[in-house]
């Protein structure tokens, strides 16, 4: 590699700095808007969101059920490439940077979930009275255990000998595998939703859980390289592009089986009265062309930038996955004739998310991009505090 | 690097110690059938039937019902199967069933528990237009009960599926697991919002202002008043028909069999041969509505 010049490297840090200013303006900006909606959503309930009663979930479950994913798939690609020793994410700080990246993802989808219960204040009742036959109390339980896993192997990746590190990280991952499945259980165990009622779905949430995770792994390698050389040099970027290459074509599979099965047997779902629809994320073009076949494509050249795109296209791709088997399921539809039985705004089969649920979710990305980047600088002051202070950082 | 021995034998002792809990309070879990309704001698009710009207036949179904009713009430709860048929020749589609229920439990603006569906079939000139009301099955099967998070909706000795408002977390769940849409979540809408109550009576307030005072008033679900001032339960809960349960206890029919101007609901107890409900769903082959789910619905149609 050629040495490069003091110029070149000043040209390179004012970039950073521009993009480092762009992402600040960016984040704050989502904030902004984000905590308008919140206030919104504290102030007037659930009047300013559209879902209803026969479409009882929308957008901020949709976000959660992504968040849950990203997290399992970064814990699992991340976690088992530093139990397996892949290269450049074997180290302890790699790892670190792992579970804050995962937890970044889980905890925005958890408020998103919590804000859309009509009675947020006992929430508590999941451990204090459950249900544990319901896949709801079970995958809340399994995220909880998940978290506190996590910040236990965080504590002890700070310890010069632990020999629990390595099997709790295992079991971390093990917990994500499951979660990850158990999202997709969440629908098929509905047995009177024929579009739901599936044993594909626990298959595919796993595959979608890996591939977003890779996604957002592969993100935040990229973002946080120095440069684009950086990142194409980087071997954490090359395991999260092969994973996320692996899963996304065994993601489009499984989507053809799923087409054929459905269509050779006659499974189709029964079709819904209105339309429901958030428009071009649960179009079938934009989660398989666009979210799936390009970022392929992209991942395929050797630039940073493609990656980033292709990143940020399969993460709106698998969103839009995921939103649709969400929204699509839910109404009642072998009544058709129910909305017009009894009229009001949430007695209707169509759903669009409003103004202020997408500013909710302006406020999840936020708050996720802030974890992980506060998560990060606390990871880099204690490392720099133990170096300091002679100790040494644990690698 | 890899995983050592000594690593893989402690995940294998976290995980299998993880799924072992899970596995012992799922299974504890499923043991699970008391739900403190009250059973036996103590559920037992003496009540009447208009003790100065002798039985005759033909008779009022109203009047044949009641008596049914105070029948199955002699017997304790557990010996009871509430069930409803619905005669969908005789029902006129006049929606006073679903205006009397919402009037009975003070439902908001956006939950119903027995809207009346319409739908023309046919091709002209053999058009037909049927109508189907549509409470609450009361499942045998019930499909949304085993979703529920936080077991605040069960399973009643007597067939009723009911809910406990100070339980519900609001996650709506069981409205998803619903193949009859018969569950909806309380929004905390009212139909008179806006209005200022305690404002005179004048030619824009042709109710003086009653209107506003009967929504704020408690509605009395499961025998209990349930007060939605100051954002109380049931707003932000999974609401339900409940076959008017706190009516039943008291000898009273259900509201919407009690409104039906055609006479097209039937009510009684189906564990009672000789009550008027279970003969007819008997003799008129009565179906339920999407039986393919496996729900086994407690409410039939006759068409």
């Amino acid at each position: 590699m050629k040495r490069k010049s003091s110029m070149q490297d000043g040209q390179e840090h004012g970039g950073a700095r521009r993009k480092m200013q762009a992402g600040v303006l960016l984040w704050v900006v989502l904030a902004l808007v984000g905590a308008i909606g919140l206030y919104q959503r504290m102030r007037t309930g659930h009047d300013l969101a559209d879902y209803g009663s026969y479409v009882p979930w929308g957008l901020w479950v949709a976000l959660y059920f992504h968040g849950v994913g990203i997290a399992a798939g970064v814990f699992l690609a991340g976690g088992l490439g530093y139990l397996f020793g892949a290269p450049s994410v074997a180290t302890r700080a790699e790892l670190r940077a792992t579970i804050v990246l995962s937890l970044a993802a889980l905890l925005p989808g958890l408020l998103g979930v919590g804000l859309d219960l009509g009675r947020m204040e006992r929430g508590a009742l999941i451990y204090l009275s459950p249900n544990i036959g319901s896949v709801m109390t079970l995958n809340s339980w399994l995220y909880t255990l998940f978290m506190l896993t996590a910040v236990l192997a965080w504590l002890l990746s700070w310890r010069k000998e632990s020999s629990w590190l390595r099997p709790l990280v295992a079991f971390g991952a093990v917990v994500c595998g499951v979660f990850a499945v158990g999202s997709g259980l969440f629908f098929a165990a509905v047995h009177v939703k024929p579009l739901w009622h599936s044993g594909i779905w626990p298959v595919i949430t796993l595959v979608s859980a890996l591939s977003s995770g890779a996604a957002i792994l592969l993100l935040a390698r990229c973002i946080g390289a120095v440069s684009s050389d950086d990142a194409v040099q980087d071997a954490g970027c090359l395991l999260a592009r092969r994973v996320l290459q692996g899963g996304l074509l065994v993601y489009l599979g499984l989507a053809a089986v799923k087409w054929m099965v459905a269509h050779g047997y006659d499974m189709a779902p029964v079709p819904t009265a209105d339309p429901l629809a958030v428009p071009v994320l649960s179009a079938a073009w934009f989660q398989l062309l666009l979210g799936c076949f390009l970022p392929l494509l992209l991942l395929s050249a050797r630039r940073a930038w493609g990656w980033i795109a292709a990143s940020l296209l399969v993460a709106a791709g698998l969103f839009g996955g995921r939103l649709d088997l969400l929204l699509k399921g839910q109404p009642p539809a072998e009544l058709p004739a129910l909305p017009a039985a009894f009229q009001h705004a949430r007695l209707v089969f169509s759903y669009r998310p409003t103004v202020m649920e997408w500013q909710v979710g302006a406020l999840l990305l936020a708050m996720g991009i802030a974890i992980y980047v506060g998560g990060q600088m606390i990871n880099k002051t204690i490392a720099a505090r133990l170096a300091t202070a002679g100790d040494g950082v644990p690698r | 690097m890899e995983m050592s021995r000594r690593d893989f034998v402690r995940t294998t002792a976290l995980t299998g110690t993880a799924a072992a809990a899970l596995s012992a309070a799922a299974r504890r879990n499923r043991r699970r059938t008391d739900f403190g309704d009250p059973s036996g001698a103590e559920t037992v009710r003496e009540l009447y039937t208009l003790r100065s009207v002798p039985p005759s036949e033909p008779e009022d179904i109203l009047l044949a019902m009641q008596r049914d009713l105070t029948r199955a009430m002699h017997r304790p709860v557990e010996q009871r199967h509430w069930g409803m048929a619905i005669d969908r020749r005789k029902c006129v589609g006049c929606h006073a069933c679903t205006i009397g229920c919402v009037a009975e439990n003070k439902l908001p603006p956006g939950v119903v528990y027995r809207p009346v569906t319409t739908e023309d079939t046919g091709r002209f000139p053999d058009l037909r237009t049927e109508f189907t009301p549509r409470p609450c099955m009361q499942c045998r099967n019930p499909s949304c009960v085993p979703v529920c998070p936080v077991h605040a909706t069960w399973q009643r000795p007597d067939g009723i599926t009911t809910m406990d408002y100070d339980k519900c977390i609001g996650c709506r769940h069981c409205l998803t697991a619903c193949p009859y849409g018969a569950r909806t979540s309380d929004f905390g809408h009212a139909y008179n919002a806006g209005t200022a109550p305690g404002v005179g009576a004048d030619a824009t307030r042709p109710l003086q202002g009653q209107a506003t005072s009967w929504e704020a008033q408690p509605s009395h679900e499961y025998g209990k008043a349930w007060s939605r001032a100051k954002h109380g339960s049931p707003i932000g809960n999974a609401r339900k028909c409940h076959f008017c349960l706190h009516r039943l206890e008291v000898g009273q029919l259900p509201v919407c069999v009690t409104s039906c101007i055609g006479r097209a609901t039937y009510f009684g107890d189906l564990n009672d041969s000789t009550a008027l409900i279970t003969r007819l769903v008997r003799r008129e082959s009565a179906k339920q509505l999407l039986p393919h789910h496996g729900n086994d619905p407690s409410v039939y149609y006759i068409s």
